[in-house]
């Protein structure tokens, strides 16, 4: 004992698991760490759902977000870009811009010589007073370029002899958008950057042993990111050394010190504001993509012309240079035993994210049927002459789940196999395993796939397929990045401080909750400030890691008030703190007497109590570690019900089952909201959005909301959601992500249903009719 | 948007003296759907708009008319999508009128969406509304789908450009055999809606028959057949707001069980309202069944020459077809 | 390039009257936005692709970004600052914040105006084919639309009961 007392660390016993699977686990966390939730903690606020403290504000309007900031002498910036696929700016003189109406400020953001990538690089920026000046006075710029060999088919630039984008090795860049993990080395050859391999086993080994083997391509297209807001910041200079940026980011801080950086500023002189944000989906972090530079157009412009500048840009430039997620070209193989048993999972794929890096698969095909010994995964970027990938919502997983899901159901179909049973054979995680089985039961696998395949049989018109597929995550909370503070004043109002921004998950509400459990008082009594770096370090939103790393900071820094509360209250009460009890109310308790909340308060010295924390790296991943760390691996699984029209090759996701887990659910509303959102854009991935590109020109032809087709309101298909809480013991409230989680298996489950339904495979997405009337018409593959 | 005024002629010829001394650079305005579109893209930059709905009661009276007339119906062209979707008793021999009418583009496009707007609207070809390319129809040498991304084009009536006319209303108008009234240099003329429609081997420059000047006036639906039913069928990739893969205007008339007449329309396959005259031919005289529709649904493509990402369209077009018969003749689906 | 010359707009803006001027080829949008400060209608495509524009004229949907600012004059606008400024919560915003039909909520101001006319046109309860009909040039990217579907159909049911028990 005494030993454990000196160290920095203490054991806990907890217990863990879910459902019927609970046991009692011992988890060694910091000394200083309250004692973590766990399957045993009563809670009354955090875990009921909860309307988010927004919502009021969202609904009627009033929100302000970073299109909406209006200042006094606010100009309006516009960019001009290069129409060409590949050019050398030969020219450029902004000077005779400055002539035209309304125009205050001018500056390139290319310099003469340089190859501009793609079509819709910067060139230069200007501002004037209204928006429609700048536009106009676009025109006035003097540029000249040198159009260059270029291409943008990802097969085409895998060709020796292809057009190269990049002259010099390109190093990777990496966001909080990005899975963590180590940056690849990045050998390249020709346009081909050779990315790392996740392997097992032998997998060449297995495939020679394998009785029955699948081998196939799957396609899968480019998908943008379509946030509503555009990308926009506004930058006030405050004084030469200091400004204010009011940007639409999902990383306040990420887009503090890439400011600081461009513009030779101390991080703590950049003040980043984002006070309700219009969407990211991983393309808003730092101020722009690769290859844009609207931090230094935005802030340089304010600079110059000694007013705020207003940067929005336009939908089509937001479709064309903020981001997407890569295409994949996958080479499956996978290999069977006689006894159906996986002897091999194969994976090489190459993707393109234009000029940028990213094109990985994700850890689906490596990490979901780990029960198959030998795996190996290679993924490799192709550079193409094409707007920037960034971190797209579960970088890599929905493309990667897609290939290797449908080659899972091909290989079972091969097999004479139900596809459920071919997963669960091969699937280690017990809560995965219990969601599959679960889903089995609530979606009535086996009376369904019967009556659909009565209907195909029969040759019925409409037709039915139902499929299932798997999403693979890790709880990615980060220790000691988000400081979080709160406060109980004198008054009882509670305060909660932190600067990270709500993507639109609700992390205003959760922390809010999380701080009202901890002291006792209802929501309402507590305010939540976020979405300004001034208000305390934070995460990105991005790898489902914002509730996991700032709610338990969030609960750290409320336990410390409560611990100075508790201390103040054993002196007003006269008795030892170890008598001391709290109650539901947050009376403070101690033999018969009672003190009451507000009682309490007014007895504090000074101002207020606070405390500020933050919290340690994750101490538990029960019952299953992600593959290669330390962090507990989250499991989902969706079910997907398909109708198809045989005559126009029309397929519609009809229903949805999507079991997913968060660890413990904080706010099932939100968490269900998160759900649906991510299914929703599965549907969408998996049945409509492409961008299309010509190949001869190199221009994007539907860099648009109409052609670039979202799915709307009529598209929505039943979403049952089903929350398995699972507790991991990975920090103090039991948080992990769903964001990411919730959007990995959709697409890969309707393609599953789509070759039930079809009968044959549609190995490339989107699924639009043309390609289900090939399959139905006996194309293999489409 | 580059600046522009607003004109607000009250009367017919005021507002065709306006736009016939400068065409191109003076537009017809009315809903403004499309024609703000191509402002915004760059594609029009247009010194005066000539608005329409400006027109005083008695002069704009025939373009705003919405009104039966004996046995038939009187459309004018200033009518939005959305009256004419709710209009009450419209017989129930227009439903396709109705029905594409309610299908297309969005609720609140369609309360400022015209009819004129739509039959004249520009195609939806990506490369037309390319800023920064230059195809036929655009100025430029050749056209660029035909080699290019060309799923969305047409596989029927096309070259030497191969767009498909973007009206949802032009099909099932076509279908119920409607005639319209044109104002032009030389006072009214009239004729079937079929004859307003330019393919791309007649005229590069637009997709109409209007003169320079001209203004659509209405549309008249004569008096339908006893026995006459009309469906429309589409197919979306999307079903809220998309652009037709395909779509099919029918009207047939059925006595008893034999199929008397038949006008079979074909959307968002061909650069104009295609009629698809060997199916008519095909029904005439025949017995409805689904045997019948098996067999002549096929023949809606005669003639198809698909591009290299289109041939789908085919099977498509041939699938809504042999649908929208079904449903026409009440026929049910074996299953 | 010719500049145009401004215009002097006179409607009925939320129940009061405005005039404003504005440049004569602005759009009802950039006026709302960049003239009268009334951020809530929101610029998402600025071609009628998105909704978040989404305005009432009339009392009909409309999308502010393709409706000339001029073609306003003399008719009476609604925005959806109108629906959060009654004494009582209007049932539809309640609905909203009750469903959690708003995620990051930039579509939800375009979303309000399109749902409200709807149900202030329906004699009866809506469906939700009916509320997904109204609401198909809507587009959203974070809810996948279910709640919103939900909280439009339940404040149809409220509005109706609240109408029968006021006759």
């Amino acid at each position: 004992m005494s030993q454990e007392e000196d160290s920095l660390t203490k054991n806990v016993r907890l217990r863990l698991g879910f459902a019927d699977q609970l046991r009692e686990v011992t988890v060694t966390t910091p000394k200083d760490e309250p004692r973590p939730w766990d399957a045993d903690s009563a809670l009354t606020v955090v875990g009921q759902p909860t309307p988010r403290v927004e919502g009021s504000l969202k609904a009627s309007g009033a929100a302000v977000y970073t299109h909406d900031v209006r200042l006094p002498g606010m100009l309006y910036a516009a960019i001009l870009r290069s129409p060409h696929a590949c050019a050398t700016l030969e020219h450029l003189d902004v000077a005779a811009a400055l002539a035209q109406p309304g125009v205050v400020a001018a500056v390139p953001l290319a310099k003469v010589g340089d190859r501009l990538r793609f079509a819709g690089h910067d060139v230069a920026a200007l501002a004037a007073r209204s928006r429609d000046e700048a536009r106009a006075a676009l025109s006035a710029i003097a540029v000249r370029y040198r159009p260059e060999p270029f291409v943008v088919d990802t097969l085409e630039a895998m060709q020796p002899g292809a057009p190269q984008v990049h002259a010099a090795a390109v190093s990777e860049r990496r966001t909080e958008g990005d899975e963590p993990g180590e940056a690849s080395g990045g050998a390249a050859r020709g346009n081909v950057r050779l990315g790392p391999s996740q392997s097992k086993g032998d997998h060449k080994k297995g495939l020679r042993q394998a009785k029955v083997t699948h081998s196939a391509t799957y396609t899968t297209q480019v998908h943008t990111h379509s946030a509503l807001e555009t990308h926009s910041l506004v930058v006030r200079w405050e004084d030469p050394r200091r400004m204010t940026v009011w940007c639409s980011t999902q990383g306040i801080f990420s887009v503090r010190d890439e400011m600081a950086e461009i513009f030779g500023l101390k991080p703590a002189d950049v003040r980043v504001i984002t006070e309700h944000l219009g969407g990211g989906f991983g393309a808003k972090f730092g101020a722009s993509a690769p290859g844009s530079r609207l931090g230094y157009a935005a802030g340089e412009l304010a600079r110059r012309a000694g007013a705020p500048v207003s940067l929005c840009l336009d939908r089509r430039e937001e479709q064309l240079c903020t981001g997407n997620r890569p295409d994949s070209i996958q080479q499956v193989t996978l290999g069977a035993g006689a006894d159906g048993a996986l002897t091999a999972i194969h994976v090489v794929a190459h993707g393109s994210g234009g000029i940028a890096t990213g094109a990985g698969v994700g850890r689906s095909a490596f990490g979901v049927y780990s029960r198959c010994p030998n795996i190996k995964v290679e993924s490799h970027d192709v550079f193409t002459n094409a707007g920037p990938s960034t971190a797209f919502r579960a970088p890599g997983h929905p493309q990667g789940a897609f290939a290797i899901e449908l080659a899972i159901d091909e290989l079972a179909q091969k097999m004479g196999r139900d596809p459920l049973a071919l997963r669960l054979a091969h699937v280690e995680h017990a809560v995965r395993r219990y969601q599959l089985e679960l889903g089995r039961e609530r979606f009535q696998w086996a009376a369904r796939r019967a009556e659909a395949e009565a209907r195909r049989a029969r040759g019925a018109r409409i037709r039915h397929g139902v499929g299932v597929a798997c999403s693979i995550w890790g709880d990615y909370g980060r220790a000691k990045a988000a400081v979080v503070t709160v406060s109980v004043g004198r008054d009882g109002a509670i305060f909660v401080r932190n600067g990270a921004q709500d993507l639109g998950t609700g992390i205003r509400t959760v922390l809010g909750q999380v701080v009202a459990e901890v002291l006792g008082r209802p929501l309402a009594e507590v305010t939540v400030l976020i979405g300004d770096s001034e208000l305390g370090p934070s995460v990105g939103s991005g790898g489902s890691q914002t509730t996991s790393s700032v709610a338990p900071a969030a609960r750290n820094a409320a336990e410390m008030v409560r611990a100075q509360l508790a201390e103040l209250a054993a002196r007003l009460l006269d008795r030892p703190i170890s008598e001391l009890s709290w109650g539901t109310d947050g009376s403070a308790r101690a033999g018969r007497r009672s003190l009451p909340f507000r009682e309490l308060c007014q007895k504090i010295e000074g101002e207020a109590v606070v405390a500020s924390a933050t919290r340690p790296k994750t101490y538990g991943a029960h019952p299953m570690r992600y593959p290669g760390g330390d962090n507990y691996q989250i499991a989902g699984v969706q079910f997907a019900a398909v109708e198809l029209d045989t005559w126009t090759g029309e397929l519609r996701a009809a229903e949805i089952l999507a079991i997913h887990e968060c660890g413990r659910t904080h706010n099932p509303l939100t968490a269900r909201s998160q759900v649906q959102g991510g299914v929703l854009l599965g549907v969408s991935y998996a049945l409509m959005e492409a961008r299309v590109i010509d190949r001869r020109f190199g221009q994007v032809l539907n860099p648009n909301l109409e052609s670039y087709k979202i799915a709307g309101a009529r598209d929505l298909p039943a979403i049952d959601v089903v929350f398995c809480e699972v507790h991991t013991g990975a920090n103090s409230t039991g948080a992990v992500g769903i964001g990411e989680p919730a959007t990995i298996p959709t697409a890969a489950s309707i393609a599953c249903a789509a070759l039930h339904a079809i009968g044959r495979p549609v190995r490339s997405l989107p699924i639009t009719p043309d390609r289900v009337l090939a399959a139905l018409a006996g194309q293999d593959g489409a | 948007m580059r600046p522009f005024s607003l004109i607000r002629p009250t009367t017919l010829a005021a507002a065709r003296a306006r736009a016939l001394a400068e065409p191109q650079a003076r537009p017809f305005r009315a809903g403004g759907i499309d024609l703000l579109g191509l402002m915004k893209e760059g594609l029009r930059a247009p010194a005066e708009l000539i608005e329409l709905h400006a027109l005083s009661a008695t002069e704009g009276a025939e373009m705003r008319a919405l009104a039966a007339t004996e046995g038939g119906l009187r459309v004018g062209a200033l009518v939005s999508l959305a009256a004419l979707a709710r209009a009450k008793g419209l017989p129930p021999s227009f439903e396709a009128l109705r029905e594409a009418a309610s299908s297309a583009a969005t609720p609140a496009i369609r309360e400022a969406a015209t009819v004129g707007g739509n039959l004249l609207q520009r195609p939806r070809c990506w490369y037309l509304r390319h800023p920064d390319l230059e195809c036929l129809k655009s100025g430029g040498a050749s056209c660029l789908a035909e080699g290019g991304e060309n799923r969305l084009h047409a596989i029927l009536g096309g070259g030497p450009c191969y767009i498909v006319h973007p009206s949802t209303l032009a099909a099932p108008l076509v279908a119920l055999a409607a005639t319209v009234t044109i104002l032009g240099g030389g006072g009214r003329r009239t004729l079937p809606l079929e004859e307003l429609f330019a393919p791309p081997r007649e005229r590069i420059d637009a997709e109409h028959r209007l003169a320079a000047g001209e203004l659509l006036l209405a549309l008249e639906l004569p008096a339908p057949a006893p026995g006459l039913r009309s469906v429309y069928e589409v197919a979306k990739e999307k079903l809220s707001h998309d652009w037709p893969l395909a779509e099919v205007a029918l009207s047939v008339v059925v006595e008893g069980q034999t199929i008397r007449g038949a006008r079979v329309v074909l959307g968002h396959v061909a650069p104009i309202p295609w009629r698809a005259l060997a199916v008519e031919q095909a029904l005439v005289g025949q017995v409805a069944s689904a045997e019948l529709f098996a067999r002549v649904a096929p023949l809606a493509s005669v003639g198809a020459r698909p591009l290299a990402q289109n041939g789908y369209k085919v099977a498509l077009t041939q699938g809504l077809v042999r649908a929208a018969l079904h449903r026409a003749c009440d026929v049910p689906i074996p299953e | 390039m010719s500049q145009s010359s401004a215009i002097l707009l006179s409607l009925t803006l939320n129940g009061e009257p405005v005039q404003v001027a504005a440049p004569a080829h602005w759009t009802l949008l950039e006026v709302l936005r960049y003239k009268l400060d009334l951020i809530g209608s929101k610029q998402g495509c600025d071609k009628g692709d998105c909704g978040a524009c989404t305005v009432q004229i009339d009392g009909l949907p409309a999308l502010a970004c393709l409706t000339l600012a001029a073609l306003a004059d003399g008719r009476s606008v609604t925005t959806v600052e109108a629906l959060g400024c009654g004494p009582v919560v209007h049932p539809l915003l309640d609905a909203f914040d009750r469903h959690d039909a708003a995620q990051c909520g930039f579509c939800t101001p375009g979303i309000l105006m399109a749902a409200e006319s709807l149900l202030r046109r329906s004699a009866r309860p809506v469906t939700r084919h009916e509320a997904a009909s109204a609401l198909a040039g809507n587009l959203c990217r974070c809810t996948g639309y279910t709640k919103i579907l939900d909280a439009v159909v339940d404040a149809s049911e409220r509005l109706r009961a609240e109408h029968d028990d006021g006759r």
